[in-house]
């Protein structure tokens, strides 16, 4: 038999049905990274959004613990989880937008820079150094088959401010000059994921053999492609070294997949289903002039799919450090599926009406919108549909349980920001909400900050004290905050 | 492996180091089309894999050797895509024919060798060193072992040499990547760089003859091997990624437009656009027509329905393309091409603001800062519904408000708004017209911050013709794109050079891509010091 027929992903589903069922993972603990100290936390998801929020509607009314405050007209989507929240306010980046060549602020500088905290290169895809996520990875990532997972929504190219793209496009970058390019398409992420888990009921010998050789010339041909490398390696120079390094960091990644393929977990638990809609860059597809997306594509589902595939990721322990871009920084993307939202005080009414994007002639995309003033309906209505994806991404964390009954996300520490403050397009008050059990993080609790703090600050205090990492500094941080703290 | 080949005696001058400092190319991983185009020539398949790549980012050209890195998930795309295409290659026995030359009987039979050794010059794009056959022959025979099937076994090698670096990276070697002193490329990595800025693909037979014999490194012969390449039908690969990208045509794939203000603007319209683009720069391409009338040359390439855009006669065959002089139209030269006029507006109206910053920045490489923070936007005073209504202040107006709200606008829009005033009586869609949709006439004329004035879009068009940044950036971009590398400040003196030999041979784009061919950066490279 021909290895293939069993093994392309959408056959071993075949085999088994629409869904797959999965066991659940009672047997398997996350390494513990730091015993002694232990911090509670195992897991971390960062979601991203642009061009941050309509300002004269998001910031929380009132300030400090449970009562004090309460929820904006923004964040009202996230009423179920108040209890889980801490919104910091006055968090900002001036330190960056002063540094160095004193760069014009940008819709790339406030994105993949304000998780590294660096100021990037103005022409090269070279950022400064890694982001926190990829730092935070090297030290919980480890123990799971994906060190990390980089996912976004985003389907249309959009403008890179005239600095490299990547900047723009990915939030994640393992080094200075290592963006990780996000996946969009959940049916990718999902065949990835799914590789790795055995299926739950027997296989029959001809799928177990067929399997098994399939891995051996998998690794046969990986190893060959590693010798191959480092041959060539020897005859480069040092520049051209560093880059074939990249390559055989892959191919030894793609070898210890490999080796693990379908041994992950064995046990009794939990179904997933194959998504059934795929995504792309539309701009990718050749042969033909695109002018609108494709006729079957609801943004809404994508990322609603994208949550659960996040949620899958946490629960399988196939990745404990995630990042995903809601859109990429500068979007012109038409949310015209969305309904008109009127927004007044602390609430917000939908009107029966589509989002209206063509305000004073222009047709605008979200980054239009954001232009707009921060009372702007329009801006404020899309920014309520990315605090929704929140708030559903908080329902699957609070619902899947550990193998102690206790939900998910009381492990787990959620990041859900924009790098910029909204229409004015500056980088100070800019929108931060943290989501956690409240073990190490305050939690129902709104910190208005009366000095600016640094966003680095932030994110320093969020890897030292969240998960022990043992990272002095990132980027221009200057401290952590122990304000965050409980 | 083949280190820089030897000159053969009589390409000593072919060889010589240069004057000047020809720079260094990255190893340069294939970029998501040019991998499709090299395994469909060398397999024969028509599977396209890395549309379902993730996408990736250029940096000013998508060949930009520096910017193309490699994630796990990159590669996981190129092993996964090298297992499906060996698969697809077994099955059909037309596409097998390319490597089974015999069926290896057993895990030593000498058919293996064979065909590891002359399909691996293909896909390695040179002759393989013993070691390199020796390991692949390794992994044939393991395989062998395994399955007891020569054919599959051999598919399993070319599998796994499918995703090795020779062959997803163009390698070109230095004999001392440390030193800083210049040498030739070899014969079959000064093939690669000519069949990919040509092709976007692998070297084919010919290229790899004249590797073979040495005589591509004669610049004689490398003059007649651009033209023999550009004779091809695959050089459209170079048109529609190099216009495609300089030109901005592929902005037209994601461009949308406010469908009540434009309800002409159709996906076919849009594809007319993009399609007489390529067809415009073909002509200057192909036919040797001088970059001096890139701004007066009064010649379109319509369809039917680009015709009825243009307010032309229809043409015979409303379905082709055709090329069309139509002096009366008030059209004339790039400037008036509908791709450029309609790529550089907004979705409601046109933006002289985009059009004269774009001008700058892609035709004459001068581009403008970026804006400071708090730019309001333009539109505020202008009625909600419908742009320019009777009554509104017309797009010149609001921009001469704007630039009177301090002296910070004024001084970067004083460069550019010029030159997209002047193109107002083109719409947001490049139709032409005489007055805005509020009635006021449009004043096509226009001062340049030189001081020169131009009565219209014509004048200007001679104006930016004259401008000597034209050619030096038409020379940049494409060096840029042969290199794929960025330009380097030591590449001074090789642009001064290629600029002078191309003015004296004619300002012709075939003749840049000759000089660019031709010069040292092109043939030439060396090491850098640690």
């Amino acid at each position: 038999m021909n290895p293939k027929t069993w093994l392309t992903r959408r056959n071993v589903l075949r085999g088994f049905g629409v869904s797959l069922a999965l066991p659940w993972l009672e047997t398997l603990a996350v390494p513990e990274v730091q015993a002694q100290s232990a911090p509670a936390l195992k897991r971390y998801l960062l979601m991203y959004f642009p061009c941050g929020v309509a300002q004269a509607y998001w910031k929380p009314k009132g300030s400090g613990a449970g009562s004090a405050w309460s929820l904006s007209a923004l964040l009202e989507p996230l009423l179920a989880h108040k209890q889980s929240l801490q919104v910091i306010s006055n968090g900002g980046q001036e330190a960056l937008y002063n540094a160095g060549e004193n760069p014009n602020p940008s819709h790339s500088l406030y994105c993949a820079p304000s998780f590294s905290c660096t100021v990037p290169d103005p022409k090269l895809p070279k950022l400064g150094g890694p982001t926190s996520d990829q730092i935070l990875a090297q030290h919980i990532g480890q123990g799971s088959t994906f060190k990390s997972l980089q996912l976004g929504c985003s389907t249309m190219n959009s403008n890179p401010d005239g600095r490299h793209p990547s900047i723009t496009r990915s939030i994640s970058w393992a080094g200075s000059d290592l963006p990780l390019y996000k996946e969009v398409n959940p049916q990718k992420v999902f065949d990835t994921l799914v590789a790795q888990l055995s299926p739950s009921g027997s296989m029959s010998a001809d799928a177990v053999a067929a399997a098994e050789l399939r891995k051996q010339r998998d690794l046969s041909a990986l190893d060959f492609i590693a010798q191959e490398t480092t041959s060539l390696s020897a005859k480069l120079s040092k520049s051209d070294r560093a880059r074939l390094d990249q390559f055989l960091t892959s191919v030894r990644e793609l070898e210890q997949r490999a080796k693990s393929q379908g041994s992950t977990m064995t046990g009794s638990g939990k179904t997933y289903t194959r998504p059934t809609f795929s995504a792309s860059y539309t701009e990718r597809k050749p042969g033909s002039v695109l002018m609108t997306e494709a006729a079957d594509y609801n943004r809404n589902d994508h990322a609603e799919v994208m949550n659960d595939l996040i949620t899958m990721a946490f629960e399988t322990n196939l990745s404990n450090v995630i990042t995903h871009m809601l859109d990429d920084a500068r979007s012109e993307y038409h949310y015209k599926f969305l309904k008109q939202r009127t927004f007044s005080g602390t609430t917000s009414v939908e009107n029966d009406v589509p989002l209206s994007t063509v305000q004073q002639g222009d047709l605008l995309g979200y980054h239009g919108l954001s232009h707009d003033g921060d009372n702007n309906n329009g801006f404020a209505t899309v920014n309520h549909w990315f605090v929704q994806k929140f708030a559903s991404l908080l329902d699957r964390l609070q619902k899947s349980t550990e193998a102690d009954g206790k939900p998910l996300l009381d492990n787990t520490l959620v990041l859900f920001m924009s790098g910029m403050q909204g229409s004015s397009h500056r980088l100070t008050k800019l929108p931060i909400v943290l989501a956690s059990g409240g073990k190490t993080f305050k939690a129902d609790y709104h910190n208005d900050f009366s000095e600016q703090v640094p966003l680095a600050n932030i994110h320093l205090t969020l890897l030292q004290k969240g998960f022990g990492v043992d990272l002095p500094q990132l980027g221009y941080s200057s401290g952590t905050v122990d304000g965050l703290l409980v | 492996m083949n280190g820089p080949a030897t000159p053969s005696p009589s390409s000593t001058t072919a060889t010589q180091p240069p004057a000047g400092d020809p720079g260094r190319v990255a190893i340069h991983r294939l970029n998501n089309t040019e991998y499709d185009n090299t395994v469909r020539d060398l397999l024969g398949t028509s599977a396209a894999p890395a549309t379902s790549f993730l996408a990736e980012e250029g940096l000013h050209f998508d060949n930009t050797a520096s910017a193309l890195g490699m994630t796990t998930s990159q590669f996981s795309g190129y092993f996964q895509a090298a297992s499906d295409l060996l698969d697809e290659a077994l099955a059909k026995p037309e596409l097998r024919a390319r490597f089974l030359s015999c069926v290896p009987a057993s895990g030593s039979d000498p058919c293996a060798r064979t065909i590891i050794q002359s399909f691996g010059k293909l896909m390695y794009r040179r002759p393989l060193a013993t070691d390199e056959v020796e390991r692949a022959l390794q992994v044939f025979a393991a395989d062998f072992a395994r399955v007891s099937d020569g054919t599959r076994a051999i598919g399993q090698a070319l599998r796994a040499m499918l995703a090795s670096p020779s062959f997803l990276y163009r390698v070109e070697l230095d004999a001392d990547p440390r030193s800083p002193v210049s040498h030739a490329l070899s014969a079959y990595e000064l093939a690669s760089r000519l069949s990919y800025l040509h092709y976007g693909s692998m070297p084919d037979a010919q290229l790899f003859a004249d590797a073979d014999s040495g005589a591509l490194l004669e610049p004689l012969k490398l003059e007649a091997t651009v033209d023999r390449l550009l004779a091809d039908p695959k050089a459209f690969g170079f048109v529609e990624s190099f216009a495609g990208q300089w030109l901005d045509v592929r902005k037209l794939y994601v461009h949308s437009t406010v469908s009540q203000i434009f309800p002409t603007y159709t996906p076919a319209l849009a594809d007319a656009m993009m399609t007489e683009a390529y067809q415009w720069f073909q002509e200057f391409l192909q036919r040797d027509r001088p970059l001096s009338e890139w701004f007066t040359a009064d010649f379109n390439y319509v369809n039917g329905t680009l015709a009825q855009h243009y307010g032309f006669p229809a043409p015979q065959n409303p379905d082709q393309f055709s090329q069309v002089s139509v002096t009366s139209d008030q059209r004339q030269g790039f400037l008036g091409l509908a791709s450029f006029l309609t790529h550089t507006s907004v979705p409601s109206r046109t933006s002289p603001t985009a059009r004269g910053a774009w001008v700058l920045s892609e035709l004459l490489c001068s581009p403008p800062p970026p804006p400071p923070p708090d730019v309001p936007r333009l539109d505020e005073s202008a009625d909600p519904t419908t742009m320019e209504a009777v009554g509104a202040l017309n797009v010149r107006e609001r921009l001469e408000q704007h630039r009177q709200q301090g002296s910070t606008c004024a001084g970067c829009h004083s460069t550019f708004d010029p030159m997209g005033l002047g193109l107002e009586r083109y719409d947001g869609i490049g139709r032409y017209r005489e007055a805005y949709p509020n009635g006021d006439a449009i004043d096509p004329q226009g001062q340049m911050p030189d001081g020169s004035t131009f009565a219209g879009p014509q004048e200007l068009g001679v104006l930016i013709g004259k401008d000597p940044r034209f050619t030096a950036c038409v020379e940049s971009q494409l060096y840029t794109y042969a290199l794929g590398r960025e330009v380097e400040d030591f590449d001074g003196a090789t642009l001064q050079g290629v600029h002078d030999k191309w003015q004296a041979r004619g300002l012709t784009l075939r003749n840049l891509m000759k000089e660019v061919v031709l010069s040292s950066a092109f043939r030439f490279r060396r090491g850098e010091p640690e």
